[in-house]
């Protein structure tokens, strides 16, 4: 891909982006002018951000982010479009799935960690956005409850074995129930099985 | 006119069907046989009339008769007159009706082949399915109202959804249906059985086809479904764990369960309180299924369903529940096991197992599906909750019930001995191994697609294991040839043979799941004669045509397919425009290759331009292994055809009258 094609590609990206990115990068700016106010940290990123700034345009977003890194955080996050069901949007090819490719593609080319981008998501969104209930709080209660209805459910039944085997036998025969159910066949084929295996 | 005729036999149907469910109270009670023939009579009468209003609405579409609302609303001039006949079920009040006409049929077939049961048990059986019945006409007649008419005709209709019109969605609702309305027999029966007082093991006898049938429907319902999904949707995917999908799959998960369960109460007399309850639960959840599906609690891609009758529907889910635990609990007296086990590991061990781990997927997924709304109610907090939670939660339980499909099997009644277990299970577990090993080797390191070949294979060489021994066994003592051997033993006892039938699709279905691991896909933007490549495949955009058709314009794009150099074939992906919508709706039309390894999926999402030059831009995935989902979708209808096939030791059974004196039947 030549570098007009790159840089192409990477402006039709920052087109894309819908006004809430403008509001987070409005809120990196404002918290980053505060910072300003303290020697230290201003001088650490009066080095690093036009450090950072270059390298941005230098080496344009897209380029650097891969599919495969946007499917990483893709997968974490739920489509919100309303119509599909909340798909992850790794998956998801909707027109809102796509302009949400668009900005992670930019948050995780402006050097932002996975975990950065699904944050922002979720200030933005709130929890609704992760694309699975966080294994916190509440939602712990929907990792939890499955595995304790197995386990729950395997007590059961050991019980229930150890009920019945505590109970005194009843012939098959005093039952009358096998009666119902007995082929001349299928015994004759049991005993050829058994006579088999001797 | 016709209008008004349909909305007249609408009518008479909930008169029809309410008679019929008071005469068979009544019948019930004082087993009258004249009330009891008049509740049969009813019963036909019912299902005619609903016939009748079906054919009055298909007749309504096919003729673009737009001065009715529902056919205005859902239909146009413009549509295929194939999709006119499926347009009907496209909405809220024509799929109320289809499912009516479903539940008058099953009646009528119910009441037509037991009725040499007449009896207090198959009359109230008929007062269930009759009360159910009255429910959902009223709810059609009251709120949703196919027959309403307009007060103007309109020179046209708005259309049926675009989404819809797709071959796999005429079949795939009525088979859902055939699913959904079919599980009220057993349901009524076993409720027949315990009004009757007659708790034996007649009603699952008498209802084990009728399981079979809705628990068939349900599942190959499910996976029409997942095909539309697949070819429609355009996410590359069949299964999204999308609520309602989920709805569905609930009481297939319970109705499997059952399915297993009662082979404990026919063989040895035990689990009929637990029985009752799968069977409750597996139609409380039908109905639940229906509620979710109409009332939008839940965001679905099924929300044009959606209307404000879901209240009707969630309280009929919980007069199934009250009615039908108070029921069971005051017969609890009734219900005791007769017989003893003697080891859990048995075939009643197994079987048990399998009960819990049926349930522990169908509490999964109910779980997943009300999560959201108790944790919104509860903390506030609105969560999502979609298909990595399930994957995550379902995957280990899956493999967990196809290890057991492995197993159970080749457990014995009462106790299997440890030298049996070994004998058994050497080979089967061998060949398990190699298909895990092989495919390690080969490279691949996800854990849980390798415990699922090593128990695929596990479950193929039990079943093979089976039908060898069995051939072997009969032929040593028939005589015949190894092939007559293997078809005699399948005639001879179709259940348990068609039954591994059943289990060998299920193996294919998880081989189909297993690929899903192995997914890729790339997102492409190609100028004429660009190229992509993904895996093995190298795509060239070779242009794009453009055909302007009655509903839609659709705009094809061709791809030519290359794979080590050799072209294999050409792909159109295709957009079609709904240009005459007001919303210009736009649709998707993947192209698959298709092979027994994997698909090549293209989905065309739409067109650019770029240096004044026009791009195609693509979603292209390489789907490993899906073929095998939809291969094995038919070894499960093959192997239901199996155990459902008429049995000599049936008919000799329904020749028995339960509850009539022989001479009355004689007189009817």
């Amino acid at each position: 891909m030549t570098r007009e094609k790159k840089e192409e590609k990477l402006e039709k990206k920052k087109h894309l982006l819908s006004s809430w990115d403008a509001l987070i990068k409005y809120r990196i700016k404002n918290r980053t002018s505060a910072l300003w106010r303290e020697p230290i940290r201003a001088l650490f990123f009066a080095f690093l951000l036009p450090s950072l700034f270059s390298l941005f345009f230098a080496l344009p977003a897209s380029a650097e982010v891969t599919k495969i890194q946007r499917d990483e955080v893709g997968k974490e996050l739920a489509c919100l479009c309303g119509t599909c069901p909340r798909r992850p949007l790794d998956e998801c090819t909707c027109g809102h799935a796509q302009q949400q490719h668009a900005r992670i593609d930019a948050l995780l080319g402006a050097g932002k960690t996975k975990q950065q981008v699904i944050d922002a998501y979720v200030a933005d969104f709130g929890k609704i956005v992760l694309s699975k209930p966080p294994a916190e709080g509440f939602g712990l209660m929907a990792w939890l409850m499955p595995p304790f209805v197995l386990v729950f459910g395997f007590f059961m039944v050991r019980n229930v074995l150890r009920t019945w085997s505590q109970s005194k036998p009843v012939p098959i025969a005093a039952t009358g129930q096998q009666s119902n159910e007995k082929d001349p066949y299928l015994d004759k084929l049991e005993q050829e099985l058994r006579e088999r295996e001797l | 006119m016709l209008a008004q005729l349909g909305n007249f036999v609408l009518w008479l149907a909930i008169f029809t069907s309410t008679y019929a469910c008071i005469a068979a109270i009544i019948s019930g009670r004082t087993k009258r046989l004249d009330l009891t023939i008049s509740t049969e009579r009813a019963v036909y009468a019912t299902f005619a009339l609903c016939l009748t209003a079906m054919g009055v609405l298909e007749y309504l579409f096919v003729t673009d008769s737009f001065n009715v609302h529902y056919v205005a609303t859902h239909s146009s001039r413009d549509l295929a007159t194939g999709y006119k006949f499926t347009a009907v079920w496209s909405g809220m009040q024509g799929s109320l009706l289809l499912w009516a006409l479903i539940l008058s049929g099953f009646n009528f077939f119910a009441t037509l082949k037991t009725r040499t049961l007449r009896g207090p048990l198959a009359s109230y059986a008929t007062v269930i399915i009759s009360f159910t019945q009255v429910f959902f006409l009223g709810l059609i007649g009251i709120h949703e109202n196919p027959f309403i008419e307009l007060n103007f005709t309109p020179p046209d209709g708005q259309g049926m959804n675009p989404l819809l019109v797709h071959p796999a969605m005429a079949i795939h609702p009525p088979m859902l249906y055939l699913g959904y309305v079919g599980f009220i027999v057993p349901y009524a029966f076993a409720m027949g059985a315990l009004l009757s007082r007659q708790a034996d093991e007649e009603w699952i006898r008498t209802t084990r086809r009728w399981t079979l049938v809705p628990w068939f429907f349900l599942g190959t319902g499910q996976l029409l479904g997942g095909k539309w999904a697949y070819v429609v949707l355009g996410w590359g995917g069949y299964w999204g764990w999308d609520p309602v999908e989920n709805a569905a799959l609930l009481p297939w998960l319970t109705g499997t369960a059952f399915l297993h369960s009662v082979m404990i109460q026919e063989k040895k007399d035990m689990l009929k309180v637990w029985n009752m309850a799968l069977i409750i639960l597996t139609f409380t959840l039908c109905i639940y299924g229906t509620f979710l599906t109409r009332s939008g609690v839940v965001s679905s891609v099924h929300a044009f369903a959606q209307s404000p009758i879901g209240p009707w529907f969630g309280a009929l889910v919980l007069v199934i529940v009250v009615f039908s635990s108070i029921l069971l609990y005051t017969r609890l007296d009734m219900l005791k096991s007769k017989t003893h086990y003697e080891s859990p590991i048995s075939r009643e061990g197994g079987f048990l197992l399998n009960n819990v781990l049926f349930l522990t997927a169908t509490f999964a997924v109910f779980w997943g599906v009300m999560f959201p709304i108790i944790s919104e109610a509860l903390t506030g907090d609105k969560i999502t909750v979609s298909a990595p939670y399930f994957n995550a939660v379902m995957v280990p339980i899956g493999l967990l019930l196809l290890l057991l499909t492995g197993i159970g099997p080749l457990l014995a009644w009462r106790k299997t001995s440890s030298q049996s277990l070994k004998r058994h299970f050497a080979y089967p577990t061998l060949f398990g191994l190699l298909c895990a090993i092989v495919p390690a080797v080969l490279g691949v390191r996800d854990i849980y697609a390798l415990i699922s070949f090593a128990c695929s294979g596990l479950v193929t060489g039990t079943i093979v294991s089976e039908f060898h021994r069995g051939a072997l066994a009969r032929g040593s003592s028939s005589g015949e040839s190894y092939i007559m051997a293997l078809i005699n033993l399948t005639r001879r006892n179709k259940r348990r043979y068609g039954g591994y039938v059943v289990h060998f699709g299920i193996v294919l279905l998880f081989i189909g799941f297993t690929g899903n691991a192995f997914n890729q896909d790339i997102e492409a933007e190609l100028a004429y004669q660009e190229s992509a490549t993904i895996g093995p495949y190298t795509l060239t955009y070779e242009g794009v045509t453009e055909e302007v058709k009655p509903l839609t314009v659709d705009l094809t794009a061709q791809l030519g397919v290359y794979k080590n150099g050799e072209r294999l074939g050409t792909m159109w992906p295709q957009q079609k425009v709904y240009y005459k919508r007001d919303d210009q709706q736009r649709t998707t039309e993947v192209s698959i290759r298709s092979n027994l390894r994997e698909d090549l999926y293209v989905l065309c999402q739409g067109f650019d331009q770029r240096d004044g030059q026009e791009v195609a831009l693509f979603h292209v995935y390489v789907n490993p292994l899906v073929i095998w989902v939809w291969i094995g979708a038919w070894v499960i209808t093959i192997g239901t055809l199996i155990t459902m096939l008429p049995d000599p030791r049936d008919k000799a059974r329904r020749r028995r009258v339960v509850g009539l004196p022989q001479e009355q039947e004689a007189v009817a």
